[in-house]
């Protein structure tokens, strides 16, 4: 039997503790609400700076990909140094600084050459005459330009002190230039390609625009990236079209050789300064010692496949008149060179001609392998056609070449010249044979030269637009 | 501007390449891609290669007719040349071609198909 009063005690207790307990979870579920509201709280927190930072990232993503198409494209399409770094300046200048100055690295280390650009047009001028009024001094500890150049590590410089300015910047002009566009915040980083580091690109605030962030640092360095690759593209270029350039004047004679009694004049102008490789040559050697050897060329088409035939051709024929007197055999052993050389039509033209120095005349023997023949200009002004066709060089293994003999006498002069002459245009027109005619009509009794010259500039006056073809004269003229 | 217009049509079982405008250098690569395509395409009906609207042409026009021409031989088909203006055929002349490849004045006077073909 239970004790009432004790188990009235234990009933009391007992509610007691149950409302204890029912306060304790109360207050725990309470809590625990709070919690949960309070982790709520913080997801959508999260949540809201996750979404403000994803739209700060996609600003900054659309801003660097608008720096990047603004100046890739440019950069890309530019085969000039100069070009690909204004291009990377520009876009930099709009978009992350309020100027940039690239500066190009020279073969013997430190810097060679700067290009600069201002977010304001009017202060390009300044940001130029700034970077190059001295360019960085590869020695210079201070020089952020040129730790770059030696580290190829990027450096950024938040707040650039007015004492780091002026170790910097040289005094006078440049210091002057530098304290009046402004020099605040400072990003410099490498402009490299293909492991070797060609410059580096500066970028510059002012003191009214905020300093640099990282942000800005990681997209410089993207541009730089860009811009590296172009300049390196521009120099192989370079580099290709001075081999071009080179081998283009090895092919042609260094310098006419002086001929007792006989003047020669020569002119060869390339369609393009370019890397094309032209297909015109001439040549003008001695044989034995009475004869001299003559010869005016074209090969098809332009580049590396032109250039090895036109050395074929030179080479051949300086061969081959060793042994051959006769200028059609000459050509024929230069027919069977190219026939053996190439199996796809590319073939080419040639003159040859001989030239046997008397007293009195001038004997040419003179062949031609489908080239323009040459023309005689006699002192009086009139004109003739010497020789007569012959078949193309290098496609057939029969040509019809033949030698035609002409006596010319003292002052008369023998134009050697590619269909470069003759195929100039003006419109519809061209220059043709009959403009030719006229021309050298008009520049009979001048020296050689002269009339090489003179027919350039009437070709040059002719046309319109830019220039179709290599032009390559030769002019042998019989003088006492 | 486009310099050379080419057009490629197979009638009376020839296969007409006709070239408009001018045959050089710049323009070669267009006339190769249209004869490559129109010689495959036309089995081994003879081609015509129509210059008569050519206005210019230079050596490396005269490449490519030749190249034309020797594929056309590899495949015994004729390989007929209709002249083009005086401009045009000096190039022929000047190269001493006018004996080595088959001319003709229109189309016409083109071999007609091969009799086994038709």
């Amino acid at each position: 039997m239970t004790d009432p009063i004790l188990s009235f005690e234990q009933r009391m207790l007992e509610a007691e503790r149950r409302a204890r307990e029912e306060a304790e979870r109360a207050r725990e579920e309470a809590e625990s609400a709070r919690e949960e509201a309070e982790h709520a709280r913080e997801e959508a927190e999260l949540a809201r700076s996750e979404a403000e930072l994803a739209r700060l990232q996609e600003a900054e993503a659309r801003a660097r990909l608008q720096v990047l198409v603004e100046s890739g494209a440019a950069m890309a399409a530019s085969l000039e140094i100069r070009t690909v770094l204004s291009a990377a300046t520009g876009a930099a200048a709009r978009r992350i600084c309020d100027y940039a100055v690239a500066f190009l690295s020279g073969p013997t280390g430190g810097f060679q050459s700067a290009v600069g650009a201002h977010r304001d047009p009017a202060r390009f001028g300044a940001v130029e005459r700034m970077a190059n009024a001295a360019l960085p001094d590869p020695d210079n500890p201070h020089s952020l330009a040129a730790r770059v150049l030696r580290t190829g590590e990027p450096v950024m410089v938040q707040r650039v002190s007015r004492e780091r300015m002026e170790r910097v910047m040289a005094p006078g002009e440049q210091l002057e230039l530098a304290r009046t566009l402004g020099f605040a915040s400072l990003i410099v980083v490498p402009l490299a390609a293909r492991g070797r580091t060609l410059g580096a690109l500066a970028l510059v605030r002012d003191d009214a625009s905020p300093p640099f962030q990282e942000a800005d640092l990681s997209l410089a360095s993207v541009l730089a990236a860009r811009a590296g690759l172009a300049v390196d593209n521009a120099r192989l270029y370079e580099e290709r079209e001075y081999v071009a350039v080179t081998l283009q004047r090895s092919l042609l004679p260094p310098e006419l050789p002086q001929i007792p009694g006989l003047e020669i004049g020569a002119r060869y102008l390339p369609a393009s300064e370019g890397t094309q490789v032209g297909g015109d040559f001439y040549d003008v050697f001695d044989t034995d010692g009475d004869h001299w050897l003559a010869v005016i060329g074209d090969v098809v088409g332009k580049g590396a496949a032109a250039a090895a035939m036109m050395g074929l051709a030179r080479y051949t024929i300086r061969t081959a008149a060793m042994s051959e007197s006769r200028p059609s055999r000459i050509l024929e052993t230069l027919n069977q060179a190219v026939l053996r050389q190439t199996s796809d039509q590319r073939f080419c033209t040639a003159c040859c001609l001989r030239i046997l120095r008397t007293g009195y005349d001038a004997r040419v023997t003179l062949s031609s392998g489908g080239h323009p023949l040459p023309l005689i200009v006699h002192e009086d002004g009139r004109t003739e056609v010497a020789g007569s066709p012959g078949t193309i060089i290098g496609v057939f293994d029969d040509p019809v070449l033949s030698d035609q003999v002409v006596d010319l006498s003292i002052g008369d002069a023998l134009v050697l010249y590619t269909d470069g002459v003759t195929d100039e245009r003006k419109g519809d027109d061209e220059f043709g044979e009959a403009r030719l005619h006229r021309a050298l009509s008009e520049l009979a009794g001048a020296s050689a030269q002269a009339m090489a010259d003179g027919v350039v500039d009437a070709v040059i006056d002719f046309r319109t637009g830019s220039p179709r073809d290599d032009i390559a004269l030769l002019v042998l003229k019989v003088v006492p | 501007v486009n310099l050379l217009d080419v057009s490629s049509a197979v009638q009376g079982g020839r296969a007409i390449l006709a070239l408009t405008g001018e045959l050089d250098l710049n323009t070669v690569p267009h006339a190769e891609t249209s004869f490559q395509q129109l010689a495959t395409e036309s089995g081994s009906s003879p081609i015509v290669l129509d210059l008569r609207e050519l206005t210019f042409m230079d050596s490396a026009g005269l490449r490519f007719i030749l190249a034309a021409d020797a594929r056309a031989r590899e495949s015994n088909r004729p390989l007929v040349i209709v002249r083009g203006p005086q401009p045009v055929h000096r190039v022929f002349r000047l190269a001493m071609l006018e004996e080595r490849l088959a001319f003709a004045d229109s189309p016409d006077e083109a071999p007609g198909p091969n009799p086994n073909d038709v």
